[in-house]
């Protein structure tokens, strides 16, 4: 009897091995990122706010429901430092680059492929276009230009902003403006 | 005492028996079958428009942060908007047939149904952006995949496969700035690994294969 008893628990230890045939655990009954639904008219469970919502919340903690400081919701322009532009240079590279070119000119891989060529970051009219007006053509998109704003963060943006300054200056920098280690190298090459 | 079962019975019984047993074995193997990983490597999941990662990544070079915006950001990759697609798609190829789908979604707000290429199951706790900042690159899970003209699952995802690396993260690490390159990336050398352990803060193993750091 206590022989056929501990037969059965053994067997039972043997149904473990079918953990994985028991799917219940794996596809939880939860919605997933980008799972569809059919409560909704678009069919996603993902909800968007609905039109015209205005942002309440305001102070330090506001972007933030555990009280950690947002810098996505940010939308001030940050201080210029050396790891705003580097931000911005990738940013700019990834996003930007595919039409304007990694130099800004508007000569970019996707241009090459028959996209409308964008004047260049170069030109007079771009160069004398203030912070803002940089940031709000990011943001809103211009022409045949698609808004970036569901792409980059408020941050991201001053970033890609003070990039392309930079990229800028790197065309329109007189002699006399370059540290002097590399002034003595241009000043040689001539 | 007289014999319970005739001799033939007896052949019957035991044929009887060796039945139940390729049965049993027979059952074993469908269910064993049956848990298999996903098919891992060739066959591609079909999508409603036949999306290329080879075209968009191999012959017109865009990062994959383009499309997978917050795959350095948060767990999900991010799967593009419709007006990510519109980006270049509003202008080049706008009266393909086969971007007909895109076209509609853009219309109509409704989103493109892309099916899932990797489907987790729900008590693994996965986060894309740990993953990337801590120089784990895009191929060393989604294969190259620049070169697939439609898209398919690499790697098996089994726990497994994960503990493979949370074990042994070293080979399977790369420099910032190579994370997101598809082409195959010159081999480190062990003290070059070594500084990218220190530099991305994981040369103590421990919490890499805890129990929680997955499963919570």
């Amino acid at each position: 009897m206590t022989r056929l008893l501990w037969l059965c628990l053994a067997l039972a230890a043997l149904l473990c091995g079918c953990e994985k045939a028991k799917q219940d655990m794996y596809d939880q009954a939860r919605y997933k990122a980008y799972a569809s639904s059919p409560l909704w008219a678009d069919g996603t469970s993902a909800r968007t706010a609905p039109a015209h919502t205005v942002v309440a919340a305001v102070g330090d903690s506001a972007g933030s429901s555990s009280g950690r400081q947002s810098a996505a919701l940010d939308t001030a322009q940050p201080a210029l430092t050396p790891a705003l532009l580097r931000q911005g240079q990738q940013r700019y590279d990834i996003f930007c680059a595919p039409c304007h070119s990694v130099v800004g000119d508007g000569d970019g891989y996707v241009v090459r492929r028959g996209f409308p060529r964008p004047q260049s970051l170069h030109s007079d009219r771009l160069r004398q276009l203030d912070d803002a007006s940089l940031y709000r053509i990011i943001s809103d998109g211009y022409g045949v230009m698609l808004p970036f704003a569901s792409r980059l963060n408020p941050q991201e943006r001053w970033a890609t902003v003070a990039y392309i300054r930079a990229l800028q200056l790197s065309q329109h920098a007189s002699v006399a403006q370059l540290p002097p280690a590399l002034r003595q190298t241009v000043e040689a090459a001539r | 005492m007289a014999q319970v079962f005739s001799r033939h019975d007896v052949l019957w019984l035991k044929l009887f028996l060796l039945a139940l047993l390729a049965l049993a074995a027979a059952g074993v193997g469908v269910v064993t079958w049956s848990m298999q990983p996903q098919d891992v490597g060739g066959a591609a999941v079909l999508q409603p428009v036949p999306f290329s990662h080879k075209h968009h990544v191999a012959d017109d070079g865009i990062d994959c942060r383009f499309c997978h915006t917050s795959v350095d950001k948060g767990r999900v990759a991010g799967l593009p908007a419709t007006e990510v697609c519109m980006t270049c798609h509003s202008q080049l190829f706008k009266d393909a047939p086969l971007l007909q789908p895109v076209r509609d979604s853009w219309a109509s707000g409704r989103p493109i149904a892309w099916a899932r290429v990797h489907d987790l199951p729900d008590f693994a706790y996965f986060d894309h952006s740990i993953h990337v900042n801590k120089g784990v690159a895009c191929m060393e899970c989604h294969g190259r995949v620049d070169q697939m003209p439609l898209t398919w699952r690499n790697a098996s995802l089994e726990m497994q496969w994960c503990l493979d690396c949370h074990r042994n993260p070293g080979p399977h690490l790369h420099r910032p700035e190579q994370v997101y390159h598809m082409p195959a990336q010159a081999v480190l050398t062990q003290s070059e690994i070594d500084d990218l352990l220190q530099q991305y803060q994981i040369a103590d193993r421990r919490r890499l294969t805890d129990c929680s750091t997955c499963h919570r």
